[in-house]
């Protein structure tokens, strides 16, 4: 799944809410505390990667946690 | 008439006008600033025609210091303040105001909430033109009915002044407490935190979320704070977020409280680990008894589940059995309540009101027993109410959504564990549907309860099935839907 789609969905927000590269946790309405851990789950699961808590919140853009992925080897986000 | 938060904080501005009354992120705003700001406030709401009994909905914003001043304002003026969530969905916001009628709506609507708050942030006025409110009710807070209609709990200046007085002999809460707030004060949890802080002179420090958990470390060492004011879910994002920097961070902390749902013992042994020094609190309370009126410090995990401890001072607790007559300790009741915390009813109510108070015992919806030593014990509730990292959310008001969508002929909804982890109980829904309709998939399903409902509400799992289980009279039987569940 894209990252974007991941985030959609574990945000619970519709397909058509658009979600761009400098968005991040508490940009939507919905990406608050839990929507950002039940994130991180969503990604290790997704991606089978492991993330350290301090790396995953200083992601604070989808565009720094698409570098962060990418820095893991995850390909086709 | 007995002490209220406006008193005291006139009483603060008086004695020690210096003294921090509220921090948010650098800003500091003292005793003396605090009064000032609300006479001003107290004039604005007089001059828009607030009058006695009045009622003013406010967004309650953990960032904005014009929430505090408003508050207190329509104390100052006898109106009934109504705090509600600052992103309130639309639906609730409207059920809100049409059954409280509200004389102003300080909300965000179409523009930020700071602009919609800014009309309470005016030069200060002179303290010394307040008087102490002759009304006997403070606020009206929303809590959720088992109907998904929201219920409008009544709460009086001398309930607050009770769990106020309450907390402080319970935990040692009083001038000297610099407390951190990063729940929200639209739930009477942090609400009541805000007013303890103010009645007793000590310091508020208000933190939005735990989102950030920089914020709230920050705010710990910069006020050096003796006070966390916390729930399960919130210790789960400061754990993911930030492994354990919380007792780096966390080192003047005297106390630590959490409440709304049970402390998953993994986090109570991670808690007592990192912050040794401080006292662990598990706490019990509802809207309906303004705020906590149990406490129990966890000294270690050997411990049994669902212990809330022993009562504040002016509260009286029994559990009855269907008959109602009151069963020895160790047995299991319904718990009821009595006191100087129960709230006075509910807002326009009086069926309600009737049903939930009998002789000044409020029944509560909780199933447990008195331990030998007094200590209450919890084990459950005797309704359908899930719980859902705090926040309560009926199964009906997601079900009448669900029922909206054009290829369901109906829902049942249930609490299911969260398969995260986070919020200890989310939502499953068991959909029937149209003859004939194309099944829409779950992401379909969140789009459309997107728009519907606030987004902790949308279930977490939706199963379609081909009916639901009745009892005798047709109604759906929840019970049973748990138990397929928990088969699978």
């Amino acid at each position: 799944m894209k990252l974007v789609d991941l985030i959609r969905a574990t945000l619970r927000c519709p397909a058509s809410t658009p979600i761009a590269e400098t968005d991040g946790p508490g940009a939507l309405e919905s990406w608050d505390s839990v929507a950002h851990i039940r994130l991180l789950a969503a990604i290790e699961r997704e991606y089978s990667v492991r993330l350290e808590a301090e790396e995953f919140a200083e992601a604070a853009t989808v565009a720094e946690l698409r570098a962060l992925l990418r820095r893991k080897g995850v390909e086709g986000l | 008439m007995s002490d209220t938060i406006l008193s005291k904080v006139l009483e603060h501005a008086r004695e020690r006008p210096g003294e921090p009354a509220l921090a948010y992120g650098d800003e500091t705003i003292s005793y003396s600033s605090l009064a000032g700001k609300v006479a001003g406030a107290a004039a604005f709401l007089r001059r828009s025609g607030v009058q006695e009994g009045d009622r003013v909905l406010l967004a309650a914003s953990s960032v904005e210091p014009a929430f505090v001043y408003g508050y207190l304002a329509c104390h100052a003026v006898g109106a009934l303040a109504v705090p509600v969530e600052t992103k309130i969905a639309a639906a609730r916001r409207e059920r809100i105001a049409a059954d409280c009628e509200p004389r102003l709506s300080f909300l965000e609507s179409g523009s930020p909430l700071a602009q919609a708050l800014s009309a309470l942030d005016v030069a200060p006025g002179d303290p010394g033109a307040l008087a102490a409110p002759a009304s006997v009710r403070a606020d009206i807070v929303y809590t959720t009915g088992s109907t998904g209609m929201p219920k409008g709990v009544i709460q009086t200046h001398a309930g607050i002044a009770s769990f106020a007085l309450g907390r402080r002999d319970a935990i040692g809460a009083g001038a000297a407490d610099r407390v951190v707030i990063p729940v929200p004060l639209s739930h009477g949890y942090g609400l009541c935190r805000l007013r303890a802080s103010l009645f007793h002179g000590g310091t508020a420090i208000l933190v939005p979320g735990f989102l950030f958990p920089r914020n709230i470390f920050n705010a710990l060492e910069r006020h050096q704070a003796t006070g966390l004011a916390c729930v399960p879910s919130g210790f789960a994002a400061l754990f993911q977020l930030s492994g354990d920097a919380l007792g780096a961070h966390g080192r003047s902390l005297r106390y630590v409280e959490t409440a709304t749902a049970p402390l998953h013992p993994a986090q109570r042994r991670r808690l007592l680990s990192l912050l040794p020094q401080a006292r662990l609190y598990n706490t019990y309370g509802m809207t309906e008894t303004t705020s906590t009126i149990a406490y129990h410090p966890m000294a270690d995990d050997k411990e049994p589940e669902g212990v809330v401890g022993r009562l504040i001072a002016g509260m009286e607790a029994r559990f009855v059995d269907a008959e109602g007559g009151e069963v020895e300790p160790g047995r299991l009741g319904d718990l009821q309540l009595r006191g100087g915390s129960v709230m006075e009813g509910y807002w326009r109510d009086e069926g309600r009101t009737r049903a939930a108070l009998h002789g000044g015992w409020l029944r509560t919806a909780d199933v447990g027993w008195r331990e030998s030593d007094g200590r209450l014990v919890l084990k459950g509730r005797g309704d359908d109410i899930v719980n859902i990292g705090g926040f309560k959310v009926s199964p009906t008001e997601v079900e009448i959504a669900l029922g909206e969508h054009p290829a369901i002929q109906e829902a049942a909804c249930v609490a299911m564990r969260d398969p995260d982890g986070v919020t200890g109980e989310a939502i499953k829904a068991f959909l029937v549907p149209l003859p004939g309709a194309p099944r829409p998939s779950p992401a379909e399903m969140t789009s459309f309860l997107a728009a519907r409902l606030e987004h902790h509400k949308i279930p977490a799992s939706f199963a379609w099935v081909e009916d639901l289980p009745r009892g005798v009279t047709g109604k759906v039987l929840r019970s049973l839907l748990r138990a397929a569940r928990l088969r699978r």
